[in-house]
């Protein structure tokens, strides 16, 4: 009983403590007019750097990096190239004219009003450029698709096959599991598939199985003939083996399973990317069996661009 | 400055304790208290106009600040560059008995949920449970359960 009377004591004293923060925060400003201002013009800031990121990222590094897949694969015909050619430009003027007319305003001369409008016209823009860029990788991929024939259509249609299967086993799992709640009420967002136990260690599961099967498919020739080939083999996987590391290692990082420093994931992206350069060289210089790919290099540099994106989310 | 901007101003300027106190318990450190305290003005701004009097300025302020920093956190998005606020930065320090006594609550209540620090934080400003459940968007029973095992917690947390 007293030890009862203690604990409620206790939280009175809490409450008690709380209160008096108010007391402590009594004549403090906290926050001026001018600050609110400032803090809208931040957000220009923020939106003009994820800009200037979309324009190496993509304009200068993913675009010319899919033509020269495409093209010495021959994967790339008349009507795709136009298409990439079209959308290249387009996104490259949306993004530097964008630019230029952010870089001109002076946003802190500014009422709160307006700044606020401005922002949302300029998001309103970003949607729409979002909107169009979302369409124009969907058709361009159908099509590209389509023109690589039937194995080409097959492999589209068990992709769709794959997001309508997932998002059906949602929608059953959703009305199974959690009383037809599609949003969580704790926490307002939409219910994901990895909150399931038994789908989240199905997923990781596939994560491990496609992991085993890339690392097997590096060290097994090297198992079964151990000559110079089956060692050239090796390096041509060690590349995306290392960025998958990082990217691993950042995705954990990001849902704050653990603690990775930035050096590491940029050591490690920077190897992954010179060693890439590196096997490029070999392939073009020597006869010793090097066979890396403009493949490759996509999938390598695409996930250690994933390796920095997740690294950089968590603040 | 136009009437909606100074109708803005002097409700932030009425309820900016209540807004830093929340930033303060969802802070990771003192920079953060800044960069959220930035987050919730530019959440509050952009629902001001929406508001319309449907419940207390009060509820608005703690449902929009609450949500704001739960998402945040949970998003780990990334921010905009702190500005900071004008605030003398010792206010919470803990120097003196009743600065240890804040510092204590901020780490009990550091060591909760984040849906879990929301509630306490309403439970500790003296809400009803209806009210609570208005603002966290949970039913009047949940909030009770969920009270008592946060109790539970910070009762066990003074016992270590």
């Amino acid at each position: 009983m007293t030890q009862n009377n203690n604990e409620l004591l206790e939280l009175e004293q809490l409450k008690a403590t709380y209160n008096k923060i108010d007391e402590r925060l009594d004549g403090q400003e906290i926050v001026s007019d001018e600050q609110l201002r400032k803090t809208m013009c931040g957000k220009f800031t923020d939106m003009r750097r994820s800009l200037k990121e979309g324009l190496i990222s993509s304009n200068l590094v993913l675009i010319p990096l899919l033509v020269w897949h495409w093209h010495t694969t021959g994967e790339l015909n008349m009507l795709s190239l136009i298409l990439l050619c079209v959308y290249w430009v387009a996104s490259l003027l949306f993004k530097l004219f964008i630019l230029k007319k952010t870089g001109k305003e002076n946003f802190g001369s500014y009422d709160l009003k307006t700044l606020t409008d401005k922002e949302s016209h300029y998001n309103k823009n970003m949607t729409r450029a979002t909107m169009v860029m979302v369409v124009f990788w969907f058709v361009y991929i159908v099509q590209w698709f389509l023109c690589k024939g039937k194995s080409g259509a097959g492999f589209l249609l068990a992709m769709i096959l794959l997001v309508v299967m997932s998002l059906f086993l949602r929608k059953v799992i959703i009305r199974t599991k959690f009383n037809g709640q599609a949003i969580d009420p704790e926490t307002g967002k939409p219910r994901v598939l990895s909150e399931v136990k038994g789908v989240r260690y199905f997923l990781l599961g596939l994560l491990g199985l496609v992991i085993i099967a890339l690392l097997a498919a590096s060290v097994m020739p090297i198992i079964q003939n151990n000559d110079l080939a089956a060692y050239v083999n090796f390096f041509n996987y060690l590349p995306i083996i290392i960025s998958a590391v990082a990217f691993i290692l950042a995705g954990l990082h990001f849902k704050k399973k653990i603690n990775v420093s930035a050096k590491l994931i940029y050591t490690l992206i920077v190897i992954s990317i010179i060693l890439c350069i590196g096997m490029v060289a070999l392939a073009k210089l020597t006869t010793i069996g090097i066979t890396y790919s403009s493949g490759n290099i996509l999938s390598t540099v695409c996930t250690a661009g994933l390796a920095h994106s997740f690294f950089k989310m968590r603040k | 400055m136009d009437k909606q901007e100074l109708e803005f101003t002097k409700m932030v300027r009425e309820y900016r304790k209540t807004i830093y106190t929340v930033c303060y318990f969802f802070s990771d450190n003192p920079t953060e208290v800044d960069d959220l305290f930035q987050e919730v003005l530019i959440s509050l701004w952009k629902s001001f106009a929406k508001f319309r009097g449907d419940c207390s300025p009060k509820t608005w302020i703690w449902q929009v600040s609450l949500n704001t920093c739960c998402n945040i956190d949970r998003n780990n998005k990334r921010r905009v560059a702190t500005i900071p606020l004008a605030i003398d930065k010792d206010v919470m320090n803990d120097s003196d008995e009743v600065g240890q006594q804040i510092k204590m609550l901020y780490n009990r209540i550091n060591k909760l949920e984040l849906f879990d620090r929301a509630i306490i934080l309403l439970w500790l400003e003296s809400m009803s449970y209806d009210d609570i459940a208005a603002i966290v968007g949970i039913s009047t029973s949940a909030v009770t359960s969920r009270l008592f095992r946060i109790k539970e917690q910070l009762k066990s947390m003074s016992n270590n």
